[in-house]
């Protein structure tokens, strides 16, 4: 019996000692890489970004809001687009934590707001993208509250379980990650969309969940929690809610009073500016799915965003 | 509880190292940590199933006992048909209530009287079927006097209950099973170790080869409407593989853990895709329900031993009723019926012949011959599995006219998949007159088994799939 258990110890040690290699490799090459959500992280983590104007918030930012856009309010100041695609509040948070490990504090800060964001995250897309960050503690926390398998989070070698296909892209770094992870955005982190409207796809699927209000408690008092400590730190929030197709806003009847709620609980601390209504949220030319603007929609929603920050930015510093 | 859980991986060790613990002559202490591991193990999906086992496995032994202390076959017999009344009752009461209830609507609809059908809204107890097998096994072994009854309760309720077995087989018997709960057991590090080889083989064959196939299988039979023909023939052919490793996969870590606290048990699976006809192939695919029909039902029922009508009569009764038993369904009756036809052929040939077909030395002049009865065999076997994973007949009619009907189109299946059938496919080729397909006795050195073991072990942890139940949990 003694052999038996020392053998079987031995295995398991010597296969915790090829899964910590194997970690290890799959580690250190997600962390040279600069696609997909990994090129976000990553510049936070090389601590280069220090960006003075931060977006943070769902693919709602990620695909919608144009640094380049928004350059003429903040001439001079570095803007940096860190949306995360699928993800809401408390990932986002997570990432900014992060981030601020790194890199100085920002002067503002733009949050798109959308009718998920401030609910609990699923851990849908991309989870791989937060493997790599394991040993900071709020991607931890953030993992935990996605209900990611602890040992996964905790047990350094057991992260990449069932993750062939980022060990097999270590073990040949010139090979391109497959998928949404093989994807580039821009310098500034904007990822436009060049799709178009697809309206079988919309009949098809007309995204149910995002049709809906999704409202966590927990979640909604971090945010004005986090609020609460920008205004302490005298960093500008302001907070964005982003165009929706007309059909789907259609579908959410009680949109303008949440929408109207969410600007009396984040006023007058932080800026609320609702963009959800825009002329052309009826034309599909705009858009490539139901919430989503393609990269024409995101150039004219920048554009009608600048524009409500020029008028509301020096109104405020005035009042 | 499920093999390839966290909950599992931290509930054998404990298991274990109490069992042994206990020490191999406190028999009645080990059995009893046997049934409460077992409990806990079964109760972990819902505690309710506990009690229904409970309720189950007691009357049976009452009904052993009583079957013991009466001599006259009256009595015996009332007790017998209770036994077995009890226990078709419960598994028709929980799995094919709602498939008698809305054929019967039909039936009274198609006769023109409308009928709403009582359907119950319960969830069918996990591995039912098996462990009701196992039991009635037991009772029929006592009645036909083939064993005595067991009047050792912790030893009988460790018998049906045991954990490795309970939930998806194998189906073992009590004449040579039930004993090795009443006597020592020994612990052989060799047998154990092998257990530990086995289980590895098992969770590599679910893990990465079932759970893999699963990924593409349960798309193309989703949206089979508009698939290619390739893409149709691949999932058949990939499900034939998602169902082997799954079950196999299942019944070698059963196997290889009821080696690690010192029981035997026969081998569940013999390498089916090398067979060269239906009847080698039911000779190796699961084999502990193929002996249980042919104990239970075709002998009883007569065999082959009226003639050649008989013997069609009852194979066809036996593949049917073993369709019935996988599901309530008409598509698993005809699943199972697609079976009795296509072993009938070889059976009346041998049957005429008045010979079974006898294992010929290897030789390279046989290799065109055996390559096309295992293509034709295998081909046959994926042609039936359409009809057992289709949601109905119509679909699976549909499914195979859309194969002759549409382009053959591309393949959108990972060319990864394919290298790990092979992989099984020659380890078990190799392995063939092995237990299990990771024996590696033709291995000499020590350093270069343990990195084979390892490199599985690997392999298992970052290729296997996110983790789904085992199919045959469903039956």
């Amino acid at each position: 019996m003694k052999s038996f258990l020392l053998r079987c110890a031995l295995f398991l040690a010597l296969l915790a000692g090829l899964l910590w290699m194997l970690t290890y490799i799959t580690d250190s090459d997600l962390h040279r890489r600069q696609t997909g959500p990994f090129q976000t992280w990553n510049e936070a983590a090389s601590g280069q970004l220090n960006a003075d104007i931060l977006i943070l918030g769902s693919s709602h930012a990620h695909v919608q809001i144009d640094p380049a856009g928004l350059q003429h309010i903040w001439p001079g100041l570095k803007i940096y687009n860190a949306g995360i695609d699928g993800y809401t509040w408390p990932v986002h948070l997570a990432w900014y934590r992060f981030y601020r490990r790194f890199n100085k504090q920002p002067q503002v800060i733009i949050l798109n707001v959308d009718y998920q964001e401030f609910s609990k995250s699923a851990l849908r897309i991309n989870p791989l993208q937060f493997l790599p960050f394991t040993n900071d503690s709020s991607v931890r926390r953030a993992l935990h509250e996605m209900d990611m398998p602890w040992p996964r989070v905790q047990v350094p070698f057991l992260k990449y379980r069932g993750e062939a296909n980022a060990l097999l892209a270590a073990l040949r770094p010139s090979q391109p990650l497959p998928g949404e992870y093989s994807k580039c955005a821009h310098a500034d982190g904007f990822m436009p969309v060049e799709a178009h409207w697809d309206e079988a796809l919309f009949l098809q699927n007309p995204q149910p969940d995002e049709a809906k209000i999704n409202l966590d408690s927990s979640v909604w008092h971090s945010f004005l929690h986090f609020k609460k400590a920008c205004f302490q730190k005298g960093i500008q929030l302001i907070t964005v809610f982003t165009p929706h197709y007309s059909r789907i806003s259609a579908l959410i009847p009680e949109g303008p009073a949440y929408r109207a709620w969410l600007r009396h609980n984040i006023e007058p601390e932080a800026l609320f500016v609702d963009c959800a209504s825009q002329p052309y949220s009826n034309d599909t030319a705009f858009f490539y799915n139901s919430n989503h603007l393609n990269a024409r929609g995101a150039a004219a929603f920048t554009q009608a965003f600048a524009d409500s920050l020029s008028l509301l930015l020096p109104a405020r510093a005035n009042h | 509880m499920l093999f390839n859980s966290v909950a599992f991986a931290l509930f054998l060790p404990i298991v274990f190292g109490l069992y042994w613990l206990i020490g191999a002559r406190r028999i009645r202490l080990q059995n009893i940590l046997l049934i409460l591991a077992s409990f806990v193990f079964y109760g972990w999906w819902d505690y309710r199933f506990v009690l229904l086992l409970l309720a189950s496995t007691s009357f049976d032994f009452f009904v052993g006992i009583q079957l013991g202390r009466f001599s006259d076959e009256r009595h015996r017999r009332w007790f017998f048909r209770a036994s077995i009344i009890a226990n078709l009752t419960a598994l028709g009461f929980f799995k094919y209530f709602n498939f008698f209830a809305e054929n019967f609507e039909r039936l009274l609809h198609s006769v023109g009287i409308q009928a709403q059908p009582i359907l119950l809204q319960i969830i069918l107890p996990v591995g039912i079927s098996f462990y009701t097998f196992h039991s009635m096994s037991y009772v029929i072994d006592v009645y036909r006097r083939h064993r005595e009854p067991c009047r050792d309760a912790t030893a009988y309720f460790a018998f049906i209950s045991f954990f490795p077995l309970l939930v998806a087989g194998p189906i073992v018997r009590a004449t040579w099973f039930l004993p090795q709960f009443q006597a020592e057991r020994k612990f052989e590090p060799p047998r154990a170790a092998d257990g530990m080889r086995q289980m590895l083989w098992g969770f590599f064959k679910k893990m990465v080869i079932a759970d893999g196939c699963a990924q593409f299988v349960n798309p193309i039979f989703d949206t089979w409407q508009s698939q290619p023909a390739g893409m149709l023939v691949a999932g058949a052919v990939l499900f034939a593989f998602q169902i082997y490793g799954d079950f196999s996969g299942y019944s070698d870590i059963a196997i290889g853990c009821a080696r690690l606290f010192g029981f035997h048990l026969l081998p569940n699976f013999r390498y089916p895709f090398f067979a060269q006809n239906f009847v080698e192939f039911w000779r190796r695919w699961h084999i502990s329900l193929t002996s249980w029909f042919r104990d239970y039902v075709y002998f009883p029922l007569g065999g082959s031993r009226g003639g050649q009508w008989q013997m069609i009569r009852n194979t066809m009764l036996v593949f049917l009723l073993s369709g019935f038993w996988h599901g309530a369904s008409w598509t698993m009756i005809a699943w199972g019926g697609l079976h009795g036809l296509f072993i009938l052929p070889t059976m009346l040939l041998q049957h005429r012949s008045g010979r079974k077909k006898q294992e010929k030395p290897w030789r390279w002049t046989r290799v065109p011959g055996y390559l096309l009865g295992v293509l034709i065999t295998f081909t046959l076997f994926c042609l039936t599995l359409v009809v057992f994973r289709s949601a109905d007949m119509g679909v699976a009619v549909a499914y195979l006219e859309r194969i002759g009907r549409v382009p053959w189109g591309a393949l959108a299946i990972e060319r990864r998949i394919g290298v790990f059938i092979l992989i099984m496919l020659i380890a078990e080729w190799f392995n063939r007159h092995q237990e299990h397909g990771l024996t590696l006795n033709g291995v000499p050195s020590r350093v270069l088994r343990w990195a084979i073991y390892l490199c599985l072990a690997t392999l298992i942890f970052f290729f296997g799939a996110p983790p789904q139940t085992f199919f045959y949990f469903q039956f």
